[in-house]
């Protein structure tokens, strides 16, 4: 039988601290946001302008914003209708 | 150390209890068909993990180890119809984390020229000692109730004897007697756990 020292539990259980509570819901967050985002490059593929529009509001909103969370779901999203833009050209 | 823990594989600990890995299991299905409140639960589940590993293991910074903690979920949510159901998913996530936390390390030096990549002998001790912090906090989640809150509440979340009086109604003077009580009846767990 192992042998447990009440101090190093003590400790153990001091090693775990909670992560940010921030950083644990923008995770939870991640199917919505993953869903959002299929949603509007979706529509954003079928409909130029409406992609063009989406386009503009996301880098002033990149521009804009400081927060870390929004920012990574932006840059994803600046990625995919990056990719979207590129296969319009060579279609068109 | 390994860097290149394949990613689509779960491999079983020997020491994990089995407990674990049926929630895992249960979670990763739940999580295949959609379930967010299972992915919620999942993220809940390997937190303090992640980023015990990013910011105790490899010593990252505030913005590092926020950046590696989104992308270590955001891997493992694409990834789930790829993962084992037999497996430990708490294997894979730190061996994830791991390679993923080298991989920022690296382009971070490269970047600013700044930040080492700590000794790998190092930054395993620091893991070795978080895996078994993590069995010794799935025990505590055995405990009954209102030992396990008051430990919660003191060792892990650092609140202070009149904080957590006042959360659970008590008087102050009698918090530290249920600390040592209740730290008593986690090592009792632990070592009929281990027998």
């Amino acid at each position: 039988m192992a042998h447990y020292d009440e101090n190093e539990i003590a400790k153990a259980l001091e090693l775990l601290p909670p992560a940010p509570s921030a950083w644990v819901e923008a995770a939870k967050e991640l199917p919505r946001m993953r869903s959002e985002i299929d949603g509007i490059v979706g529509r954003a593929t079928r409909d130029a302008a409406y992609r063009r529009a989406v386009i503009k509001a996301m880098e002033s909103s990149l521009a804009e914003t400081n927060d870390q969370s929004k920012r990574r779901s932006l840059d994803e999203l600046r990625e995919r209708l990056a990719a979207v833009e590129a296969s319009a050209k060579d279609d068109g | 150390m390994n860097t290149d823990a394949g990613e689509g594989r779960a491999t079983e600990s020997s020491s994990e209890p089995q407990a674990a890995s049926t929630e895992d299991s249960r979670l990763l299905a739940l999580c295949r068909q959609g379930d967010q409140q299972a992915w919620a639960d999942l993220v809940d589940r390997y937190s303090s993990y992640v980023y015990a590993i990013a910011v105790r293991g490899f010593r990252l910074d505030e913005h590092a180890a926020e950046d590696l903690f989104q992308d270590v979920f955001a891997r493992t949510y694409e990834r789930l119809g790829q993962l084992q159901d037999s497996g430990s998913l708490r294997a894979w996530i730190g061996q994830l984390t791991r390679r993923l936390a080298i991989d920022q390390l690296r382009a971070r030096r490269i970047q600013i020229g700044l930040q080492e990549i700590p000794e790998p002998e190092a930054v395993e001790d620091a893991i070795g000692d978080i895996e078994s912090a993590i069995y010794v906090r799935e025990t505590l989640d055995r405990l009954p109730g209102p030992f396990k809150e008051i430990l919660d509440r003191f060792f892990v979340r650092g609140e202070s004897y009149r904080k957590i009086a006042a959360a659970l109604d008590v008087p102050p003077g009698t918090i530290a007697s249920r600390i040592s009580r209740g730290l008593e009846k986690l090592r009792i767990l632990l070592e009929e756990e281990e027998f």
